[in-house]
């Protein structure tokens, strides 16, 4: 098949006889086709996929009673009532207190310790270091489902059940991907740097936060995006871990409006809208970071 | 270390680095030592009757006999399998040819890219809150199509659920998709191509002889993460459930039997036969990527 393919181009145009300007246009047209085509399919595809946020943002101004009336999508009178209700009758606010905490300081502990465990890897000799590098590497192949029962029976025992450091301390250890991360632009940075900074009288943490630190901030703001995103949209954990309304992270907390507020689509839509504005704005701000970080991690 | 002697000098901050050593590698010790611990531990409780409260008791294989016998398992895994085998290729597919369309446009690039990708971000919580409005009796599709003319579709009855949720996961997870298929593309040299033209080959021969096979690094790498990412589906069937455990799936049996029902050991023994089958067809792509991925240089 493909060879027929080949066979009819190069009976319609024979390499050697056909002038270059005839070439280059049926090409160039072929191009265009091409585009076309391709603008066509993304068009196609960007309406698909934004089409259903649109519908979304659309509902959220409308009232249920407006929806049970009125059949199209298109709100008969705008109101605010849906995040009126959502701030006032659930503590949505609150949650998204409680999660924007639980990011911002799981993120910050976990980069902390990733990063002095990769200077560890990368700048300080020990004994068992490639062996220690290996055993941080194969944690990566252990799936989280293993671990979710005993780590929920570890963090019971710590009396931790229902408090937001549940969810923050098992962060605070770093993790294999970062660690791994790190150590690899680590490795790129001659070891000079630390010795000379050493001999100058600088204390190691010194030339941890004053060196490298400032060296590593490409590398450490995708993994803080990426960090942030993932104990953002984190479901199972808050789930888990997770029980009164006042500890609540806003994830979670939608599917407990769910209960309280099933004929209320409009309702439930806007706090599903409200819970993703901080994400799209990271999104929108850092989208390249965001891109790469999850290229690189191929996580999720 | 009061007064610096002149030739202990070097020593000393080795020294000194040695107990910075122990500092900096406490936490992702600590990390690793849970996380080994909790493996061994998540293994050993499949072979225990536990409910938390009362001392856990060894019941050898008794879970497993009670897997086999228990049809929700089996439901499970159907459910499982099915949304394996549908979203993975069907994500690959479109992702593909967003990417081969990506890779044409010059103008608008960065919106296409930025479109496709957004639900990706999003909470899957909110993902799929929204999707269920979509498709609820009195919904969005159902208003679409009553406007058209056409009758109601019950998209989540029993029948059709899975379809329905694996239509959820594609089109959250398609830009992801095709964002790694794009730097794929983008990596292969034109030289490849403009030797192709001048040989005569059609576009067709082109992307059959060129981009396919240079892409399948890519490919490998996405079909695995995707069929990981596939097995472990939780979050959209815990929102968007179906009728008559008809998305009932491994997770989500998981999170049902140990958290509402507290049945530690069962919901273990399940947990390590849902990591048994990730594992198997991981190895087995590991095993069969020598004869589909060619890694050029």
């Amino acid at each position: 098949m493909t060879i027929d393919v080949v066979q009819t181009e190069s009976d319609t145009s024979p390499r050697d006889s056909a002038p270059p300007p005839v070439r280059s246009r049926s090409r160039s047209r072929g191009r265009r086709v091409e585009a076309a085509l391709a603008y066509f399919v993304l068009t196609i595809g960007a309406l698909l996929i934004l089409g259903p946020f649109v519908v979304t943002i659309l509902t959220s101004f409308r009232t249920s009673a407006d929806m049970a009336v009125n059949p199209g999508l298109w709100p008969a009178e705008w109101t605010l009532d849906s995040y009126v209700t959502a701030f006032t009758e659930v503590p949505l606010a609150r949650m998204i207190l409680n999660g924007l905490f639980i990011s911002t300081v799981a993120t910050a502990g976990g980069l902390l310790a990733s990063l002095l465990g990769a200077f560890a890897l990368a700048k300080l000799k020990f004994r068992g270091q490639r062996t220690y590098f290996g055993l941080v590497l194969f944690t990566l192949l252990i799936p989280g489902t293993v671990t979710l029962i005993p780590l929920y029976i570890i963090i019971r025992s710590l009396g931790l059940i229902d408090s937001p450091w549940a969810l923050i301390l098992p962060l605070w250890t770093g993790s294999a991907f970062a660690v791994f991360f790190l150590r690899q632009h680590l490795m790129t940075m001659p070891v000079e740097l630390y010795e000379a900074a050493i001999l100058d009288g600088c204390s190691t943490p010194g030339v941890v936060f004053r060196i490298f630190l400032p060296l590593l901030r490409g590398p450490l703001s995708i993994l803080a995006i990426l960090n942030f995103l993932a104990s953002w949209n984190d479901l199972l954990g808050p789930l888990v871990y997770l029980s009164s309304p006042d500890q609540m992270t806003p994830t979670v907390g939608l599917t407990y409006f769910q209960g309280q507020y099933t004929s209320n689509l409009p309702v439930i839509l806007a706090g599903a809208l409200v819970i993703v504005i901080p994400t799209t704005i990271i999104f929108l701000l850092f989208s390249r970071q965001v891109r790469e970080g999850l290229a690189i991690s191929g996580l999720k | 270390m009061t007064v610096a002697q002149k030739g202990a000098r070097r020593r000393s901050s080795v020294a000194g680095a040695r107990g910075w050593t122990l500092l900096f590698l406490a936490p992702v010790t600590i990390g690793i030592a849970v996380v080994y611990y909790a493996a061994l531990q998540g293994i050993a409780l499949g072979f225990t009757d536990w409910n938390v409260i009362s001392d856990p008791e060894v019941i050898g294989l008794q879970n497993y006999q009670t897997l086999v016998n228990d049809p929700r398992f089996w439901t499970a895994i159907r459910n499982t399998m099915g949304i394996v085998l549908i979203t993975v290729p069907v994500k690959l597919a479109i992702g593909l040819v967003f990417a081969l369309a990506l890779n044409r446009v010059i103008r608008f690039g960065n919106f296409f890219r930025l479109a496709l990708f957004f639900p990706f971000t999003c909470s899957v919580v909110a993902v799929s809150f929204i999707w269920k409005y979509f498709y609820d009796a009195d919904g969005a599709l159902n208003r679409i199509r009553e406007a058209f003319g056409w009758g109601k579709i019950a998209w989540m009855d029993p029948s059709i659920a899975l379809w329905s949720v694996s239509a959820m996961i594609v089109w959250s997870g398609v830009g992801y998709i095709a964002l790694l298929f794009l730097s794929g593309l983008q990596s292969i040299p034109r030289q490849y191509y403009e030797a192709a033209i001048i040989d005569g080959a059609g576009a067709f021969a082109r992307f059959r002889h060129i981009t396919l096979p240079l892409l399948t690094p890519t490919t490998f790498f996405l079909v695995v993460i995707s069929l990981i990412a596939a097995f472990q589906t939780f979050g959209e069937v815990y929102i968007l459930v179906g009728p008559l455990d008809s998305t009932l799936t491994l997770m989500s049996y998981i999170y049902e039997r140990a958290f509402a029902g507290f049945e530690m050991g069962y919901a273990s023994a399940i947990s390590a036969v849902l990591i048994g089958l990730i594992l198997i067809v991981t190895l087995v792509q590991l095993w069969m990527q020598r004869r589909w991925v060619s890694y050029d240089n």
